[in-house]
């Protein structure tokens, strides 16, 4: 049972460069979905098996990506205003790449600073700079989005471009249980953000192909360089999450114990459980 | 300087990256967008490898593709004790063996993995169970060196069998493959994590 903010919404599928006239087969929600584009560049999304009462599959293409829905969306997408404004961030998806767990735990471990030290050694953390600060928290009640603001950290390697480490602050942002961004603050330019997200897509409940991306200030350094940097550390991330049980993520509080870093967590597990969110979690 | 042609999620680029921590030995990493790019099928690439494959290691105006003939290459040269790659004729036949296995039998964890990470399209049930088929032999050697006093795949000490072999063997999990069905695996894979100079790579910690 697919819940009605789940299916009435739209979900990453591929990236856009990778969508030609070439229709190509994919998996969303545990509906198998064709995509492609049409001789004028037009998307077109039909669902398998073909001749069902409702096969076709909407599409819109935005922020680099192709969005599908199963159901019949009530809103556009999230806004990401930062994109494509010129101001010479550089776009790079890290490519399509399979996770054996639930969107929800994904976003949860990306929006999560309390790992950086031990998961992320050297790079986004290292002992004993192990304290998290206590972020703040805000649901934002007009977009239904889950911030997390003045997350401040000490990272040896906070991004590709920096050899030296430096206290870095992050905003993140929840913009579904499917969806999330970090703004963090760049040594490039001090008064604007890198920014890097995760949009899941959700084949299964608990099977997931992540499209994370940067969108970073790219310095001196190559584009290679730079995804590098950033798939180094999702393939740090991912073991960790394929080991993760249940692969559906609890919503019930007591199901695993949070610490005060954990204050964000716990906070989106509340939003998935008073938004009616049942897909990809686990109800008390 | 060594220029390697790497790849940070590639365990093959990673055994050579491991090699040359053990040896000490500095290099020029050169990063090639092998995923989502797929730049090691471009034709700039194919100048460098016609097989379109990474790792690719240059030194001294030599150019090797192939990650085991890239371990012999190094250690026959830059290691003075030549315990990584052994010149006694038996140890030289059997840490060829288990090279050509490493890069053979061993190699189906990695199509599992390619299917299950980047979306390879191949048979991955079929990849798995010839994997797993692979362990069973390497897991059954492993267990009899330990009755026999060999932590090693091929000699009494560590050597470039042991590299080769490694890193789709601990890489398994993320192939969906269960390690601990194979204990003496499991055992040898802490031997090797144990070594100085050690270093990990994504999916495989110190």
């Amino acid at each position: 049972m697919i819940d009605p903010l789940t299916l009435n919404d739209w979900h990453p599928v591929r990236m856009s460069e990778q969508v030609s006239t070439k229709p190509l087969k994919t998996r969303l929600l545990g509906t198998d979905i064709v995509i492609a584009r049409d001789a004028n560049g037009t998307l077109t999304g039909t669902v398998l098996p073909r001749g069902q009462a409702a096969d076709e599959c909407l599409l819109v293409e935005r922020y680099g990506f192709v969005w599908a829905t199963l159901g019949r969306p009530s809103k556009p997408l999230f806004e990401l205003p930062e994109f494509g404004d010129g101001r010479g961030r550089r776009f790079v998806p890290w490519g399509a790449i399979g996770v054996h767990t639930s969107a929800p735990r994904m976003v949860e471990n990306f929006v999560d600073q309390g790992h950086f030290a031990f998961v992320h050694t050297g790079i986004l953390g290292i002992e004993p700079h192990t304290e998290i600060a206590d972020c703040v928290v805000e649901h934002d009640r007009t977009t239904n989005e889950l911030w997390a603001k003045e997350c401040h950290v000490y990272q040896p390697k906070p991004a590709a471009t920096v050899n030296e480490p430096s206290v870095v602050t992050y905003r993140y942002r929840i913009v579904r249980p499917w969806a999330v961004l970090f703004y963090k603050s760049s040594v490039i330019h001090p008064d604007l953000d890198n920014i890097s997200g995760l949009y899941v897509q959700q084949v299964e409940e608990d099977l997931s192909i992540a499209h994370p991306f940067a969108y970073h200030f790219p310095g001196e350094k190559s584009r290679t360089q730079q995804l590098h940097y950033s798939q180094e550390i999702f393939g740090q991330d991912r073991p960790i999450l394929q080991s993760q049980v249940p692969k559906k993520l609890p919503l019930s509080i007591q199901a695993e114990k949070p610490t005060r870093a954990d204050r964000f967590s716990v906070a989106f597990r509340r939003w998935l459980l008073e938004g009616g969110v049942s897909y990809g979690v686990v109800r008390p | 300087m060594i220029r390697l042609y790497d790849y940070p999620l590639s365990g093959s680029c990673y055994k050579v990256r491991l090699l040359l921590s053990f040896l000490n030995i500095d290099y020029e990493s050169v990063p090639i967008d092998f995923f989502p790019g797929r730049e090691h099928r471009g034709d700039a690439f194919l100048e460098i490898n016609p097989l379109g494959q990474i790792p690719v290691l240059e030194d001294e105006g030599l150019r090797f593709r192939d990650a085991q003939a890239i371990l012999v290459y190094l250690a026959a040269k830059y290691d003075p004790h030549r315990s990584w790659y052994p010149t006694a004729p038996a140890a030289m036949g059997l840490v060829s063996m288990w090279l050509a296995f490493a890069g053979e039998e061993i190699m189906n964890a990695s199509a599992a993995r390619m299917h299950d990470m980047l979306g390879y399209e191949l048979d991955a049930v079929a990849a798995r169970a010839r994997a797993e088929r692979a362990f069973r032999i390497l897991d059954d050697h492993l267990a009899d060196g330990e009755c026999e006093g060999r932590g090693w795949v091929a000699v009494s000490e560590p050597t470039i069998a042991d590299i080769a072999c490694f890193p789709y063997v601990a890489l398994a999990p993320e192939a969906n493959i269960e390690l601990s069905h194979y204990p003496a695996i499991w055992r040898w894979i802490f031997r090797i994590k144990a070594l100085p100079r050690f270093v990990p790579m994504p999916g495989i910690f110190a």
